[in-house]
């Protein structure tokens, strides 16, 4: 009996929670929200693109407004902590993934975890498992990568074909092929850029995957298996660093902006341009008389083999102080349905990181080979290799920097580099538990 | 002890008071600019005390007192020491290059030659730019492929001269220093312009006829007269030298390998990549400490040196 009469009231109570709930419910679908979103798309033909994604959220949702900020990662790096901490944030930000970005915010609780809204939305399907696995902290979901990024090299194939040049398979052929190029005028024969030096990370991580393999890295990176201080590391440092610049593959890179590489690039003075799919864009822009392609690094003496590396991009958080979460959860998955996928793919050129139906696209041939080659990847067909900068603590970035310019300038060798490397990594990841020094 | 106590006679209330009523006015007029100077300097000046004593990231809610630590960390950070030795350079060079130039150009054109305009326009035209602008342009100038510094060393066979100018870790910060000359040589020109219109021409005249050469009156007539200005010139070069960021943050970040490093370069990546907001406030704290006391000890020399 008091059995009975404990259910009819706990009934009740649900009952009376869910008529009280039903019109804040529908209010909430009904009220006048403002989505405050900071992103980092402050390219005007990028801009565009976003607005009409965003608006079209909007449309669909007359009671929604936007009000978006673009600034840089920079900018953003300066008030997002502040901001969000202080209540006054946005609700949405679109900010770098990796330890030392959201990594920071979610340790501080400032972004909200999404584990419940995939599982509301179904984003766990969507997406590929890995990009997901990247924007994750400590286990959970905390935001919506937008762009996978494939970095390997770039080659001018309309004036290789010219100049009866061959692109480079190995470290050794890419030496000789400096000379080569350097002879025919092409100077720099690489465009590699290192002001202010964060580009650096990005050939360690080509030249460290080749040399270890994919695996090698998953382990280091997400294992903390491995050491960053062993001779198939320093043999790779000074491959990159320290064999190619002697063979004059390079110009003053400590001297030379990433925009000034480019521009080497699409002007056709440099033949060859190490860097991310993120280019693609402009190079469809800028070299509209010339036929590129993209090739992994090419294969170090003693290495795996030549492998593509990848790296997320800024990924989609929500604030965790956010007054407006439903409709955040509701604008992500926007953001993420099939129609705006394709958007982002054919209209901005990203490689969204989920199953996007190619077909019906107008991409570029070189855009098509990229994302053939993630989707390959995300089949098991490509084994992928990692962009380290977004995986490695702050302190670990500094050294990256700092020690790769030296090495340039002649200042370091590829030991003390790679013991760097390692110090900073136990200094950084305290929490290891297979290196060495653990 | 009895001119003191005329000097400073204890006020009572009535004469706050009659204060008060003489000057509320006054005060009033003040409260704005106060008001402003409180929350945007006194306030943050206060956290950046406080800021000092935590580890704080600049994220989490919590602020963890850590006492002197961050204090001792100053002591064996090398960086530290080289940002100080690199905004040593920077001061020293920086404060007496545009000085020479700056006084030189002002001499020269001090007697209104013909172009007077032109010059005083060309010279002053770099302080109107922004930092950013400057550190743009002369990061074309410097580049190493295309930048005109090289193409002109190559052009007239000093090719082994030419080099990455902000990359060579053994000359960028001289590089950069040198734009940096180059900008504020205008405004030390346009102040050192101004001085010399109140450099007394009796006096001049008194010691060309007194057999003065021309740099025993420029050294012995002019640049006396010209002592004020010298010191406010030299104090608002000082505190920029110690505290100069944007135009070695957008040159070169501070690189190639922490040869550009400066206090404030290194403050902004400890707080904003190294996410150390606390270590990064006690920075802060330093450079604000060497600017005052460099500032102080320079004006108390002049005075000395004057009376």
């Amino acid at each position: 009996m008091r059995r009975s009469s404990r259910s009819f009231l706990s009934m009740a109570l649900i009952l009376l929670l869910c008529v009280a709930a039903a019109p804040q419910m529908g209010a909430a679908q009904d009220d006048e929200i403002e989505l405050r979103i900071w992103d980092q798309f402050t390219a005007p033909s990028e801009s565009e693109i976003v607005d009409s994604i965003y608006n079209a959220f909007t449309e669909q949702n007359p009671n929604v407004t936007i009000t978006r900020e673009a600034m840089d990662t920079d900018q953003m790096r300066q008030t997002v902590n502040t901001a969000l901490a202080s209540g006054t944030g946005p609700d949405i930000i679109f900010y770098d993934t990796g330890p030392g970005f959201a990594g920071v915010l979610a340790d501080a609780g400032l972004i909200l975890p999404l584990d419940d809204l995939a599982g509301q939305y179904g984003w766990a399907e969507r997406f590929i498992p890995s990009a997901l696995q990247g924007s994750s902290i400590g286990g959970q979901l905390y935001g919506l990568p937008l762009q996978v990024d494939l970095i390997g090299m770039y080659y001018n194939k309309t004036l290789l074909d010219q100049e009866g040049l061959q692109v480079p398979t190995t470290v050794d052929e890419l030496a000789a092929f400096c000379g080569q190029a350097a002879e025919k005028g092409f100077e720099p024969p690489l465009a590699f850029s290192n002001n202010p030096g964060w580009q650096a990370g990005h050939q360690f991580s080509m030249a460290s995957t080749n040399m270890v393999g994919p695996e090698a890295m998953q382990q280091l990176l997400f294992q903390h298996q491995g050491s960053w201080n062993t001779p198939e590391m320093v043999a790779a440092i000074d491959a990159y660093f320290a064999k190619l610049r002697d063979a004059g593959c390079f110009s003053e890179p400590n001297a030379l902006n990433y925009d000034d590489g480019n521009s080497l690039f699409f002007t056709g003075q440099s033949l060859l341009h190490p860097t991310g799919s993120w280019l693609v864009g402009d190079i469809q822009e800028n070299m509209p008389d010339y036929e590129v392609g993209m090739v992994p690094f090419p294969t170090l003496e003693g290495g795996q083999g030549s492998f593509w590396v990848s790296g997320l991009g800024s990924a989609y958080y929500i604030s965790a102080q956010s007054q407006n979460q439903e409709a955040a959860g509701r604008f992500l998955d926007h953001l993420f349905s099939q129609e705006s996928a394709a958007r982002w793919v054919g209209e901005a050129g990203f490689a969204v990181p989920m199953a996007v139906d190619t077909a019906t696209l107008e991409v570029s041939p070189l855009f098509k080979s990229i994302l053939d080659v993630l989707a390959s990847a995300n089949n098991g067909q490509v084994q992928l290799g990692y962009n380290i900068d977004v995986l490695a603590p702050p302190e670990f970035n500094d050294v990256m920097t700092n020690g790769f310019q030296a090495m340039l300038a002649g200042d370091k060798t590829a030991e003390q580099q790679a013991a760097d490397l390692q110090a900073a990594w136990e200094a950084g990841m305290p929490a290891m538990t297979g290196t060495p020094a653990a | 002890m009895a001119e003191i106590s005329l000097a400073a006679p204890r006020r009572g209330v009535g004469q706050v008071g009659r204060h008060w009523a003489r000057y509320r006015a006054g005060y009033l007029f003040l409260l704005p600019a106060f008001a402003l100077y409180a929350v945007f300097m006194i306030y943050p000046f206060i956290q950046s005390i406080y800021l000092s004593f935590t580890d704080w990231n600049g994220a989490t809610a919590t602020k963890n007192f850590v006492g002197l630590d961050n204090f001792t960390r100053l002591f064996n950070d090398s960086l530290l020491w080289t940002s100080l030795r690199h905004n040593i350079i920077w001061v020293v060079i920086g404060t007496i290059a545009p000085m020479v130039i700056g006084l030189l150009l002002a001499v020269l054109l001090g007697n209104r030659p013909r172009g007077f305009t032109l010059f005083r326009t060309v010279y002053f035209m770099p302080q109107v730019l922004s930092p950013v602008v400057i550190a743009l342009v002369w990061g074309w100038i410097y580049n190493p492929v295309f930048g005109i510094l090289n193409e002109g060393l190559d052009a007239v066979g000093l090719e082994e001269v030419s080099r990455g100018w902000i990359g060579d870790p053994d000359f960028a910060l001289y590089a950069v220093l040198a734009a940096a000359i180059w900008a504020e040589t205008g405004f030390v020109f346009v102040i050192f312009l101004a001085g010399l219109q109140n450099v007394s021409r009796d006096l001049l005249e008194a010691a060309m006829i007194d057999g003065a050469n021309a740099w025993q009156r420029f050294w012995n007539v002019t640049v006396p007269q010209l002592a004020n200005v010298i010191n406010v010139v030299t104090a608002l070069l000082l505190i920029g030298g110690f505290s100069v960021f944007d135009i070695i943050f957008v040159m070169t970040g501070g690189g190639p390998a922490n040869a550009t490093e400066v206090i404030a370069t290194y403050t902004y990546k400890e707080a904003f990549t190294q996410n150390n907001v606390g270590y990064a406030a006690t920075l802060s704290l330093v450079i604000t400490a060497i600017s005052l006391v460099a500032s102080i000890v320079f004006i108390r020399l002049r005075e000395r040196g004057e009376s």
